[in-house]
């Protein structure tokens, strides 16, 4: 009992030693705060600049919008008629325009 | 090439509109009905279609016996049969093709939806013209 008593004020003595110790900072744990402080900054600060470029880069990418592939025809064919026509009408190309007037 | 494919149900005018221009085409004026009605699109009922053939110098009355007569319905209908075939959704819808030798039928490459700016058209039709034939 004596000596568990003795034991908790040794821990106790510690611990009211210690913390003053830990309130009152030395200034070289500050400096090395402000180090540690500044680097997490430039860090930031690279990632920042990383952002930036990899959103730049994605903008360059993006192309001007054009149909999914999947959205077209696969082996689709169209009558060659008398519709109304402009052009030559040999052409090897032809654009079919279904058209709305309303 | 132009293949009518009119929206009926939204659009209650626009079938006999498509007549129309076949109409004045009988005598010549398919091309100034198809760009006269494109841009008078909120006046398409039957008498309107009258004064805009007139407006061209079409005979409204021969216009008008074209349009009861439809004569040109078939041809209305086989547009929107083929468009529907062919998965058209709204208009327009542009079908870059091919003409296939010796056959009455177009071999069609991509489609083109909406009214897309120049650029896409030119797109499509220079890849169409790179791809081997």
């Amino acid at each position: 009992m004596n000596r568990s008593l003795t034991a908790a004020g040794l821990v106790l003595m510690g611990f009211l030693v210690w913390q003053p110790a830990a309130a009152q900072p030395t200034d070289e744990l500050l400096r090395a705060l402000q180090r540690e402080v500044e680097t997490l900054k430039q860090g930031q600060g690279a990632l920042q600049r990383d952002l930036e470029e990899i959103k730049r880069l994605l903008r360059a990418r993006q192309v001007p919008a054009q149909p999914a592939p999947d959205d077209q025809p696969r082996n689709l064919r169209l009558s060659l008629d008398d519709s109304p026509a402009k052009g030559d009408a040999s052409a090897r190309l032809v654009l079919v325009d279904f058209t709305d007037y309303q | 090439m132009v293949r009518d494919f009119p929206l009926e149900s939204v659009h209650p005018h626009a079938f006999k509109a498509a007549e129309a221009t076949h109409c004045a085409g009988e005598t010549g004026k398919y091309w100034g009905m198809h760009e006269r009605l494109f841009a008078h699109q909120r006046a398409l009922s039957p008498a309107d279609l009258l004064a805009h053939a007139q407006a061209l110098g079409v005979d409204a009355a021969a216009v008008a016996e074209c349009l009861n007569s439809g004569r040109h319905a078939d041809r209305v209908r086989r547009g929107i049969a083929e468009g529907e075939q062919a998965g058209v959704r709204g208009t327009p819808t542009f079908f870059l093709a091919v003409a296939e030798p010796g056959a009455p039928t177009l071999r069609v490459l991509r489609v083109i939806r909406g009214a897309q700016p120049f650029a896409a058209f030119k797109a499509a039709i220079d890849g169409a013209l790179a791809a081997p034939r």
